[in-house]
């Protein structure tokens, strides 16, 4: 059942209109001052959650950029998670799926707008609960390792999990980052990786392998023979990420 | 028993909360879509201080005075917060952030006419029944009205009588509208249903020009606003009380000491009243 008359119904929509193009919107029985107050604290409230998610895209981009880009997607984008901390992601796909000027320029925009998104992803991820009983250690010999679940495997364009801004830009090419939160901190790494072992981590992501299957798999997969040089690689890199806590332990293989 | 005097939660000081060394709140209250679908750090520290502490949530998205439909998928996870985290109070703002389907994240002003007034009660309504509890609605600070056909005490008390909600009543705010509209502040409280008051707000706020004050939560609170909660809370019975402090953040023992002067306060004004009815 309808409660509200179309007149009150449009006053609200003008209202929030106004706040977020701040083109004069007709108000009657209002006071202006009030009114720009609304647009600034509303615009505000954009701008220093985005600042806040984005800070290197913030500080790459001179002031009237930034400004461009927050004001063109306040007005321009209807957000839709009532989770204001959420919020910064819907700027990733506005950049992504509109045509804007700001792109032409930098082509990788969107790129750096999702890498600093990733990290606040991998932050805040709601928690996964391991259910395989598993022990922490790193005894990888015919053993499945535990990949931390709390993580994204992503390819990027560009180097920026390597470099800073400005010299990554220059750096075009195929990269794999694996990015985590470790179990005891919250804080989130980043780690480079070959694609063998992206194609490594990819297959444990589908089924327990111990790393002799897997050095299997990747001789056949990249056509390199000696199984024995790989098995050692393998080892040494699940190693190396149960340092870091991007590999829990191992699981007996059943 | 001792009135309960409780602080807003804020990521600044969650670990001084847990630690108990200068902040002593009776309870905290928690923005839920500030926690909700988080895991890791924060969701570990969440759980640490609502382990300590008792609870209640302000919501922020909710949008109770929007046009549209209430976001059902939204109001089925934050039941499921509320529950989580045993939420005791849950209040909202008598204001809508979304329009047209898209949310703004601002607390706008709702038209003061009498078709809100039914819309906003109607939503409440079903919004209690969804959560399965009463909402504390709460009187917003605005800048400017919108074509209003009545005041904010008749149109706060017509969406409170119709929704059959209780009131979070922030005296700063009432403060806040009282300055920047004009009215008298101890009239508007006269005019209020004190007994459907849940729980009490009190802050700071910044006087942006000489006409015109924002309710920042940015300052501590100032005299004429304590002189106000001092009237209100002898007009009424017993309820929590809460400070909120957004940023600009003094040190510790300064909002401690702002919590200890609105205890000094409810006490003057509640053990009386508690003496007068043995
Ligand atoms: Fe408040």
């Amino acid at each position: 059942m309808r409660t509200l008359d179309n007149y009150t119904e449009k006053l609200q929509h003008r209202m929030t209109e106004y706040c977020r193009t701040g083109s004069p919107n007709f108000l009657p029985g209002t006071n202006g001052k009030g009114m720009k107050h609304y647009r600034r604290l509303s615009f505000n409230i954009f701008n220093n959650t985005l600042e806040q998610a984005y800070p290197i895209t913030q500080e790459f981009l001179n002031e009237k950029e930034w400004m461009e880009l927050v004001d063109g997607f306040f007005s321009g984008h209807d957000c839709q998670t009532p989770l204001l901390w959420q919020m910064p992601y819907e700027l990733y796909t506005y950049v992504e799926e509109n045509d804007l000027k700001l792109k032409e320029k930098y082509p990788f925009l969107p790129e750096l707008i999702y890498f600093e998104w990733l990290e606040i992803e991998v932050h805040t991820m709601e928690d996964i609960d391991i259910t395989a009983e598993y022990i922490p250690d790193k005894h990888f010999e015919g053993t499945v390792p535990l990949v931390n679940p709390e993580h994204r495997l992503v390819q990027l364009n560009y180097p920026l999990h390597l470099k800073p801004i400005k010299e990554a830009i220059q750096l075009p090419g195929q990269y794999f980052v694996l990015i985590f939160r470790d179990p005891e901190e919250g804080n989130v790494h980043f780690i480079n990786l070959s694609v063998v072992f992206v194609f490594a981590l990819e297959q444990l992501s589908q089924q327990d392998l111990t790393i002799n299957e897997l050095a299997i798999m990747i001789s056949e997969q990249f056509g390199v023979e000696d199984t024995g040089e790989i098995k050692k690689h393998l080892k040494g890199f699940f190693e190396d990420l149960f340092g870091q806590q991007a590999v829990l332990g191992y699981k007996p293989k059943k | 028993m001792n009135t309960k005097i409780g602080i807003g939660l804020r990521r600044e000081f969650v670990d001084e909360l847990v630690q108990q060394k200068q902040l002593k709140p009776d309870f905290i209250e928690l923005a839920p879509e500030n926690w909700m679908k988080m895991g890791g750090y924060w969701k570990k520290k969440l759980r640490q201080v609502t382990e300590k502490y008792p609870v209640t949530s302000h919501g922020l998205s909710l949008s109770l005075g929007s046009p549209e439909e209430l976001d059902y998928d939204f109001m089925k996870e934050l039941k499921k917060f509320l529950e989580e985290n045993n939420v005791q109070i849950f209040s909202e703002h008598l204001s809508y952030t979304k329009t047209n389907n898209a949310h703004i994240y601002d607390l706008l002003p709702i038209p003061f006419r009498e078709d809100a007034v039914k819309h906003v009660a109607t939503r409440i309504r079903e919004a209690q029944e969804l959560l399965g509890r009463k909402i504390a609605i709460e009187n917003v600070s605005y800048y400017t009205p919108v074509d209003a056909e009545m005041d904010e005490a008749e149109f706060l008390n017509g969406v409170v009588e119709e929704a059959d909600c209780n009131l979070l009543l922030d005296v700063n705010n009432v403060y806040v509208n009282a300055f920047n509209h004009n009215y008298d502040a101890r009239e508007f409280i006269n005019r209020l249903p004190l007994d459907k008051v849940a729980y009490i707000h009190m802050a700071g706020h910044e006087k942006v020009e000489p006409d015109l004050i924002i309710d920042t939560h940015g300052e501590a609170i100032i005299d004429p606003v304590y002189r106000l909660f001092e009237y209100t809370v002898n007009r009424m019975p017993e309820v929590p009380v809460l400070l909120e402090r957004d940023f600009n953040f003094p040190e510790l023992e300064e909002l401690q000491q702002e919590m200890n002067n609105l205890r000094n306060i409810t006490e003057k004004a509640w053990r009386k009243e508690n003496a007068n009815t043995r």
